[in-house]
């Protein structure tokens, strides 16, 4: 491609500690030998660069340098860099803000500083200020991500590298994840998430780390959070070394919460007990190669709100009927006590990666345990013993080549995954899902190229492999049923990105994959406590397809900066739960049979955002997500879609005043629609009406650069308001949490 | 470093051999389940019983219900036997409800004022059980009867130890109906 031709552009500001503009700083750019310095107001251009990684490096007098990788590709890209002072002390690690566009495939991420603002939240409610992301919530402490309205079976979540592991099925599992081991959430959409096992065509949610910081001496960081509604308190650690050879890096995090209040009541046993750790050591060697060990546990006990546990359709009726549910305690209490869940999960992956022609070769084995208990509340002592206890392992194989060659990135992997899931007849139950043990093979190619008629990605993927199920019939004596299942599907993605000039872009995106019915969907069988109902799987559903077109419009203009995406996802042979027309007679009374059906069904979205900048510290935010999902077969609502939500914030960045440093400010409004998009008889009882809340957050810094504290206030649902949220399981029994003032305070050494 | 690709190499190829069946699951014991509810009616010398059975638990063929005719303007000794027939001898869970009676209460409701229940029993704290009752009917004709098992209810809630489930809460355990005809 010739030199004239290329015209991307990257701009930033470099502030510092205080957030101040910091002027006169060398900024470098390589290869190329590019070389600015910033102006008085901290900012700097490049412009008429052509597409691909490059080095910055930014050398200041006074203040530590800083250096990165940056992809420019065919949009824009806006950095804000923030450099910390040369007294020897970093309190700061350089973070990047704005919006960085990366390959169409990226989606929004979260940086290691958003993740630490907020460090006592669980990893899915850090996924909530994802502009497209809603939460599934199964009360306070249990909260499962839902990604353009598709959740559970259709959206993976990848660890490093790794498919994570879980009963993922159910809607009232949330993932066994610490969000501080990662130092980066991404929610990758499009040909990025071939390298993601399964049907993926929506999107998949990615932890990834990145490079420990260099330093002789140990570096870390530690926090401590106090929440007022469920007095809740959490402690976080970091600590990291890397002399170059060898580097290490550590994290713990303890969590706590009781009893969570609603404004007119208390919710009794929402409570919850979080903790984890993980290590990570790399070695590089002088080739250029690379191993990495990396070893995480997680573990979780989750209470559930007593006052949902309930038996047939008779209580789930007369629990309608209550202003404050059954069981509610006026006392407030730590303790947790069934319904609850019990979680614990183990992650031992090895990871090698050398240079390998223009580019690495990489390998990954990764090794998972996964239990979960669920405990309901039983007669004869048996409240101890679990109601559903499952153990699932996971061996992880991956090998993968990525080569650079000119203006074309390419990646070929191969993947095995091999895992088993098993019931332990301890419960006393039959098993909801029966046992199961699956292979999977699977190959996936993609390739990049950057053109003058912009970034064109294209991939596929193909997998083979077979699932062995063994069920317990229903009949007596009881019998065991064998069924093996097919895994092979195929997914292809195809991506184009391109400026229409230098402030605006435009990207389009298409996919096509195909599912096999998971498990539950082929073979559960059972009671759903919490919603009384029989659920009842199908083994003779056929695999679901895919098909998936997003349109994407970004750019900036002046103050405006904005980003526009919609997208239509047609499924064919989608799965659902669909409740039969007859109530089945049990011993326990009637109770609501659902079984799992197929129709083509079609869900279309948009997600916008516009950004208004007032002057160089106040920013006007606003977000909206728009979801709707339809049955075409029967033309009927899709149940269980997000409704409407929009966010309107104002930022504020300020300069230090006294002892307060660097202070930040926040003011958010969130509303969400009543889910208008239903029909009678498809819910037990109508959506909730329309809500909306506000958020304050404040962050700012005391003492010394060297030896500050780093202050955060957030206010969640701050005017108290009383609500229930659509998306909350919760719904049928309770209101939401009402106000919620978070303090949390940072040291970095 | 070779020693490395020889090792992920060796372990991969160790699990791409096992494609294998997963083994039988163990059957769980089922000794928590209520399969068969008998209600006993007994005055001077005649007996009549009622019973809802449902062997093979949630799913399958359906529950076997058998009723009785019994006759107006007598006194009913009523009581509940609760069975768990997957097991071989049968369980008998009356007493386990017995042993945990503060945490288990029945409840009697007619469709008609005219068939009424009361209470014979109580547990621990003198609230009402419900596994000893006393039936009787002031009129003859078709009434249905349902009778609730409640796990933890609030047995001090309004109402509750009247036998008015509104209030009571807790889980149901059992729910079942009878059609009795009187003579």
């Amino acid at each position: 491609m010739a030199q004239k031709e290329c015209q991307e552009k990257l701009s930033g500001l470099i502030i510092g500690q205080d957030n101040e503009a910091v002027s006169d700083a060398l900024i470098g750019l390589n290869p190329g030998g590019w070389l600015r310095i910033s102006d008085a107001a901290g900012s700097f251009e490049f412009d008429g660069l052509c597409p691909g990684l490059y080095t910055l490096s930014v050398l200041r007098l006074g203040y530590l340098s800083f250096s990165r990788e940056v992809q420019i590709k065919e949009v824009d890209s806006q950095l804000t860099i923030q450099l910390s002072r040369t007294n020897g002390m970093l309190s700061e690690v350089p973070v990047e803000k704005a919006h960085h566009r990366d390959s169409s495939g990226l989606g929004i991420r979260l940086s290691e500083n958003d993740l630490w603002n907020a460090p006592s939240s669980s990893f899915s409610d850090q996924l909530e200020n994802v502009r497209g992301v809603s939460l599934i919530r199964n009360g306070p402490g249990i909260g499962k991500p839902m990604v353009h309205g598709l959740t559970g079976n259709r959206l993976n979540i990848m660890n490093r590298g790794v498919l994570h592991s879980a009963q993922q099925w159910g809607n009232d599992h949330a993932p066994e994840l610490d969000a501080l081991s990662a130092q980066e959430i991404v929610v990758i959409k499009g040909v990025g998430s071939l390298s993601v096992p399964g049907a993926s065509n929506g999107a998949s949610i990615s932890l990834q780390a990145t490079a420990i910081p260099f330093s002789d001496r140990w570096k870390g960081r530690t926090a401590y959070a106090f929440g007022t509604n469920g007095r809740s308190h959490s402690l976080h650690a970091l600590l990291s070394k890397n002399t170059g050879s060898w580097a290490w890096r550590w994290n713990a995090s303890f969590y706590r919460e009781g009893d969570g209040q609603a404004p007119g009541h208390r919710l009794t046993n929402t409570g919850s007990l979080r903790g984890s750790s993980s290590l990570e050591l790399q070695h590089h060697f002088r080739d250029g190669s690379n191993l990495e060990l990396f070893l995480s546990h997680f573990q979780a006990e989750l209470g559930i709100l007593r006052g949902a546990h309930i038996a047939n359709l008779t209580d789930l009726e007369s629990a309608f009927q209550r202003k404050e549910p059954f069981f509610t305690r006026s006392e407030f209490s730590y303790s947790i006590d069934a319904p609850r869940q019990q979680v614990r999960h183990e992650l031992i992956q090895l990871q090698w990666k050398r240079p390998f022609y223009k580019g690495s070769w990489k390998s990954i084995y990764a090794f998972q345990y996964d239990q979960r208990k669920e405990f309901d509340i039983r007669r004869s002592g048996r409240t101890r013993l679990p109601a559903l206890k499952l153990d699932k392992s996971q061996h992880f194989f991956e090998t993968r080549v990525e080569q650079e060659i000119g203006n074309w990135d390419g990646t070929f992997g191969f993947q095995y995954i091999r895992t088993h899931n098993l019931n332990d007849p301890i419960t006393g139950i039959l098993p909801l899902i029966p046992d199961h043990l699956s292979g999977l093979w699977a190959l996936y190619f993609s390739s990049e190229h950057h053109s003058r008629y912009g970034l064109i990605e294209w991939g596929l993927r193909t997998e083979w492999g077979a699932r062995s199920v063994a069920t317990i019939g229903s009949d007596l004596p009881r019998t065991i049923l064998r069924y093996r299942d097919d895994l092979g599907n195929p997914s292809v993605q195809i991506g184009w990105e391109r400026d229409i000039n230098s402030k605006h872009g435009i990207g389009v995106h298409l996919g096509y994959g195909s599912r096999t019915p998971a498990v539950n969907e082929r073979y559960s069988f059972g009671l759903h406590q919490g919603v009384a109902s029989l659920e009842e799987g199908d083994p003779l559903l056929k695999r679901e397809h895919s098909f998936k077109a997003s349109l994407d419009f970004h750019g900036s203009a002046g103050r405006w900066s904005y980003d526009f995406m919609a997208y239509a996802h047609w499924m064919d042979d989608y799965i659902y739960l669909q409740a039969a027309d007859s109530l089945r007679l049990t011993i326990r009374g009637a109770f609501p049979v659902f079984r799992y059906q197929q129709t083509d069904a079609r869900i279309i979205g948009s997600d916008l955002q516009l950004d208004y900048r007032l002057g160089r510290r106040w920013v006007i935010r606003s977000e909206a997500s728009l979801t709707r999902g339809d049955d075409r077969e029967q033309n009927a609502p899709l149940v269980f879609m997000p409704p409407v939500r929009v966010r309107l914030g104002l930022e504020y960045k300020g300069t230090s005043i006294g002892w307060l440093k660097a202070p930040e400010l926040e003011l958010m409004h969130l509303w969400t629609a009543e889910q208008t998009h239903w029909l009678e008889g498809q819910d037990l009882i109508p959506p909730p009406p329309a809500n909306g809340k506000w958020e304050l957050r404040f962050s700012f810094r005391t003492g010394s650069e060297a030896a500050g504290l780093k202050w955060g206030i957030r206010i969640e649902n701050a005017t108290n308001q009383r609500y229930r949220d659509y998306l909350d399981r919760l719904r049928y029994f309770s209101d939401s949490k009402g106000i919620n003032a978070v303090v949390n305070v940072r040291y970095d050494f | 470093m070779k020693r490395v690709a020889f090792v992920l190499l060796a372990s991969s190829a160790l699990f791409l051999s096992c494609e294998d069946e997963v083994n039988d699951p163990p059957i769980p014991n089922e000794e928590e389940v209520i399969t068969t509810l008998t209600y006993t009616l007994t005055a001077a010398a005649s007996v009549h019983t009622f019973t809802f059975q449902d062997l093979d638990g949630d799913g399958g063929n359906a529950p076997i219900i058998s009723v009785d005719t019994i006759t107006s303007g007598v006194s009913y000794n009523g009581s509940l036997i609760l069975l768990n027939e997957t097991e071989n001898p049968a369980d008998n869970i009356t007493t386990e409800i017995f042993d945990e009676a503060e945490e288990h209460q029945f409840f009697f409701q007619s469709s008609d004022p005219a068939l009424s229940v009361s209470y014979s029993d109580t547990d621990a704290n003198q609230q009402p059980l419900g596994l000893l009752s006393e039936l009787s009917a002031s009129d003859p004709g078709d009434y249905s009867l349902t009778i609730t098992l409640r796990h933890e209810p609030d047995k001090s809630a309004a109402g509750v130890s009247d036998g008015d489930i509104a209030n009571a809460g807790g889980e149901t355990d059992i729910e079942v109906t009878f059609q009795i005809h009187v003579l």
